[in-house]
């Protein structure tokens, strides 16, 4: 009823024989969903309640009634019996097992993603803690495993962010518990923070594929934790900037018709190059710039791009980013920065917008709105 | 500037196959030997909420049978208040704003048990000020939309924490503007279309500042690729349902004309199967209602001739909203 990418078929009608057969499927399914619904009305909790459901989940993962159901009946055979904790383990790694071909064939079902993230959070709460990490762990190589087969998939890159958050709070209680080391799996010593193993993941993305604003988003939102837990000081967080700004400049080089890479180098501008905010709120600042720093940066940027716009004087999305960057550049503080000329900038700016009139005429009514306003 | 210029379409009217939709979304709950109609049980009551919609939109709006519509929804509700997506189905959160919007669509509010309803919606709010969808606990954007949209309807907002809901929402906005899942989840089309629609229907989109609009809107704008159509997130396909999400998103702030809307008319209607009704997420692709409602949405939200308007924060029928908040 939502189907995507699914070509039409032709207008013939099913032949008798086609019709028989879809008939005969559909009399073998209704059965089977009678026989899982009979069970769920009568609350029957047991295993081979458990194994009636994986047939029907695997004609049809995306039945949510039925994965509700299969959570009681799990709930129920973990709690009703004195099981040992080798049952239990047992039981949740054949869950997360089942799941494995379901989440190969359907990876855009959300009912299966939550299921398996109920499986690892009942984990939690059910084995000891230093057993449910290592489940945690493990779905690592099964999401490294998705992104690499889509390295787009929307629900595996959250998937990872809640993962990567759930390994972190455990390691951190674990910790706690055992008064500084982490559990007697012999995982003693490692560190509670998966910030530099993720920042790492995402240069290891876009070295693949520069085109993938997955990664490039994840990058954003692990920089401000990683310069944090780095320790790093004013000086070390200008590096750190100059190094992305480089990586950019080399990266829009290569394809300036990328958004990916656009909407990354805004982050950047967008958090070192905006007007300062309330001196009080200066040392949460992910690159602290001085006013003069920010207009150096950003005359820079704009240096290397008019070079790239004589190469590529069409390009929508060049023009795009020196307007915005341009923008950045007038609303730096007048008394600080006194070389800008905000003239000069507010007429390229118009000449800009005018030829992206021309080359961009879709988004017509956008550009003439900015230059109405400039 | 502030709102869309009336376009005038170089497509004739008669390009669209009204009839051919209408008789596509009758035929929908008659397709009973077929298999996808039963391994899409879990989506009937959306089902029914999307096929109303679009009869509406298409001024047919008694061609499904009211009467049984109105029972059907009835079959669906739960002691608890919720909605399941068919009887024996458990209650969540998206079939219950579809139940709701069907029966506010049909006027026929008062045939289920609302104040049971709004208890089970309120029930989902967590601390944080998000909903989950079900008892199970997934939290997402889309179930604040949901949540607070049938609460709205049944005028009963004041059963949560409307403020922190919207404090959720906003946590969850990324530096380009957009909105994702959860905060720190990236961007994503149908989640700006929630998030919006949330702080639209609460009235704090002035939450966000000018800057902050243009932002999204020119985020959005992005979406349109060169045949015409748009995609949920950067460097993705295009797709029908995106001339909803990001459509809608775009009338919220005002700037339906950041777009070419003549170019998406021309490919949406391209996505239609002109022998049997109904569209498609791409042309020549199978139909579905799904698709067809969400096109239908947005050759309204442009002021395609002929088509009744659809109301952007609610996605029904602007007669519908009306008749429920009183005239904008």
């Amino acid at each position: 009823m939502t189907s995507h990418g699914i070509p039409r078929s032709s207008t013939t009608p099913r032949t008798p024989q086609a019709l028989e057969a879809d008939l005969l499927k559909i009399e073998a399914y209704n059965t089977l969903v009678s026989q899982v619904q009979a069970l769920k009305s009568t609350n029957t909790y047991s295993q081979s309640s458990l194994s009636t459901t994986s047939t029907l989940l695997e004609k049809n993962p995306e039945f949510n009634t039925i994965w509700n159901f299969r959570r009681r009946i799990i709930l129920h055979l973990l709690s009703s019996s004195p099981s040992p904790e080798n049952d239990k383990l047992a039981l949740l790694s054949s869950e997360l097992q089942f799941l494995i071909p379901l989440l190969k064939n359907f990876p855009k079902c959300y009912w299966i993603w939550n299921y398996r993230l109920f499986i690892l959070q009942t984990s939690s709460a059910h084995l000891p803690l230093p057993i449910s990490l290592k489940l945690w762990k493990s779905e690592m190589k099964l999401v490294e495993k998705m992104l690499s087969s889509d390295s787009r998939n929307f629900h595996g890159w959250g998937y990872r962010r809640y993962i990567v958050q759930n390994i972190e709070s455990l390691r951190n209680i674990i910790k706690k518990e055992t008064g500084g080391k982490e559990g007697g799996n012999g995982e003693g010593g490692e560190e509670e923070s998966l910030v530099e193993q993720e920042f790492a993941y995402t240069t290891a993305m876009y070295g693949k594929n520069l085109s993938n604003f997955s990664a490039w988003h994840n990058r954003s939102k692990l920089i401000p934790r990683l310069l944090l837990e780095r320790g790093a000081t004013v000086e070390e967080r200008r590096t750190f900037l100059d190094g992305e700004l480089g990586e950019m400049q080399t990266a829009v080089y290569t394809d300036p018709y990328d958004q990916s890479i656009q909407l990354y180098n805004h982050w950047l501008l967008l958090s070192s190059c905006s007007p300062s905010p309330p001196s009080s709120s200066q040392p949460d600042l992910v690159f602290p710039l001085t006013n003069s720093q920010k207009f150096e940066t950003l005359r820079r940027t704009l240096e290397w791009m008019r070079e790239l716009l004589d190469e590529e004087p069409e390009c929508r999305l060049l023009l795009e980013e020196m307007i915005f960057v341009g923008g950045l550049l007038r609303q730096l503080g007048d008394n600080e920065v006194e070389e800008i000329d905000r003239e000069g900038v507010r007429q390229d700016m118009k000449g800009w917008l005018e030829k992206l009139l021309e080359v961009d005429p879709m988004r017509g009514g956008r550009w003439r709105e900015m230059h109405e306003r400039l | 500037m502030s709102t869309s210029s009336p376009v005038t379409f170089t497509n004739k009217p008669d390009e669209l196959f009204v009839g051919k939709h209408v008789k596509y979304i009758q035929s929908l709950d008659t397709r009973k030997d077929e298999f996808e109609y039963w391994l899409t049980e879990h989506l009937r009551l959306n089902g029914v909420y999307w096929g109303l919609t679009a009869l509406h939109l298409l001024n047919h709006p008694t061609a499904l049978p009211r009467d049984e519509t109105i029972n059907f929804v009835k079959s669906c509700q739960h002691p608890s208040g919720g909605f399941g997506a068919h009887p024996d189905h458990d209650a969540h959160l998206l079939y219950t704003l579809s139940a709701i919007q069907i029966l506010a669509m049909v006027d026929a509010l008062d045939a289920v048990d609302t104040a049971a309803t709004v208890t089970y919606v309120a029930g989902l709010q967590k601390p944080s000020g998000v909903f989950a969808g079900d008892e199970w606990g997934e939290e997402d954007t889309r179930f604040v939309y949901t949540g607070l949209q049938t609460l709205k309807i049944l005028g009963r907002l004041d059963a949560v924490d409307v403020e922190k809901a919207v404090g959720f929402v906003l946590a969850c906005q990324n530096y380009d503007g957009g909105f994702g899942v959860v905060p720190g989840a990236e961007s994503h089309s149908g989640q700006i279309f929630t998030c919006l629609g949330v702080l639209s229907l609460t009235n704090t989109l002035d939450r966000l500042s000018p800057a902050s609009k243009d932002q999204v809107a020119g985020w959005l704008a992005q979406r349109q690729l060169p045949n015409g159509g748009l995609n949920g997130r950067p460097e993705k396909l295009e797709d029908v349902c995106y001339s909803w999400w990001v459509l809608s998103s775009l009338a919220m702030l005002g700037k339906l004309h950041w777009i070419d809307q003549n170019k998406l008319v021309g490919w949406i209607l391209s996505c239609q199967d002109e022998v049997r009704g109904g569209f498609a997420d791409r042309k020549g692709n199978a139909v579905d209602v799904f698709h067809t409602v969400f096109a239908l949405c947005g050759l309204s939200l442009v002021g395609w001739g002929g088509l009744k308007e659809v109301d952007p924060v609610y996605c029904m029928p602007v007669e519908t909203t009306k008749r429920l908040f009183g005239a904008k």
